[in-house]
């Protein structure tokens, strides 16, 4: 018989096989093409069921644009990406429960700006009292060699490079830059947790650039050690475009 | 049975590490009831029925909407990772 179309493949890969007569499920067991196809879709849902808990997905997001959209007063049109219709009434909505009571807010507020100002005397008095004991060395603690996706082209390189208090990477990438207007490209470290990452910041035009890793991370980075460079489209969304350009990971 | 993927994700940590990201990216980015669906479905292991129920959907419109977005999922991890063709 004929191969299996594609959306009953995805049902049996889903365990839907109820969907498919026994005449089908004979003709999957034994033809190794829609075999090796359920086989690639059920790694998809194996995949998606090791991913993190249910409460990971998009909702800090949501919550945190609702967060801005409700002190700016601007109400929901803010929203870049808007929650499930209420009548799903899948969950209960996590940013009414994590919002700060709003009467904290101008203290919360006010002391952060007061521990900010210290910081910053502190910390430029620091600066120049380190300065003038020595120079800071740089020292580069890690490198890699960023190889290009199936299907990109371009190659780089990244190095740690600590220098006193301070850790950069910087970052080099060979090749074709996106034309401008069209794409720009962005610099990330994932965790090889594979949940969580930072955005340090855009790769200028020229493919060379340095950014300061967030302090407090350890040694090892704690995890977030895969180094890549994305190309991002000009639509205002914060998140990875999960378009890659280059990709490498930090032996530290 | 070992397949070339399971070979590849063995040998490939870090593939499959960028390959969780990119799926947990798109997942987030299915429009709802889909996205609403496969998060059920996946993270909280419900069945087709139980989902049906909570949603109020037809448990074949519930069922479909998981095989589209499977689908889906395979061909985005074809265009933004090392997902094998």
């Amino acid at each position: 018989m004929a191969h299996l179309n594609a959306e009953l493949l995805a049902g049996h890969a889903l365990g839907q096989t109820d969907e498919l007569d026994a005449e089908q499920l004979k003709h999957v067991a034994s033809c190794p093409q829609c075999r090796a196809e359920v086989d690639q879709l059920h790694r998809i849902v194996e995949l998606g069921q090791e991913g993190p808990g249910p409460d990971t997905p998009p909702i800090p997001e949501q919550a945190m644009w609702r967060n801005i959209a409700a002190e700016l007063s601007i109400g929901q049109a803010a929203s870049p990406t808007p929650g499930p219709a209420p009548e799903a009434g899948v969950r209960p909505e996590p940013s009414q429960q994590t919002a700060p009571p709003q009467g904290r807010g101008g203290l919360r507020r006010g002391f952060l700006a007061l521990a900010a100002a210290i910081g910053l005397i502190a910390g430029v008095g620091g600066t120049v009292l380190v300065d003038n004991l020595r120079e800071p060395e740089a020292q580069v603690v890690a490198s890699a060699t960023l190889n290009p996706l199936p299907g990109q082209a371009g190659q780089g390189t990244a190095q740690l490079v600590r220098e006193g208090e301070t850790t950069q990477l910087r970052v080099s990438v060979t090749g074709q830059a996106p034309p401008p207007g069209e794409e720009y490209r962005e610099v990330w470290l994932i965790n090889t947790d594979g949940e969580r990452m930072y955005s340090l910041g855009v790769l200028p035009v020229g493919g060379a650039g340095a950014y300061v890793v967030p302090a407090g991370l350890d040694d090892s980075l704690d995890g977030f050690t895969i180094v890549d460079v994305s190309l991002e489209p000009y639509d205002g969304n914060a998140a990875h475009s999960l378009n890659s350009q280059v990709r490498g990971t930090l032996p530290v | 049975m070992t397949s070339d993927l399971d070979v590849r994700l063995d040998t490939e940590p870090i593939a499959t590490i960028a390959d969780r990201v990119v799926l947990e990216a798109e997942i987030s980015r299915l429009p709802d009831p889909r996205g609403t669906i496969l998060r059920l479905a996946f993270c909280e292991g419900q069945s087709y029925p139980q989902i049906a129920e909570r949603l109020d959907l037809p448990l074949g419109t519930v069922k479909s909407h998981a095989r589209r977005a499977l689908l889906h999922l395979r061909t985005r991890l074809k265009e933004m990772t090392s997902w094998p063709t």
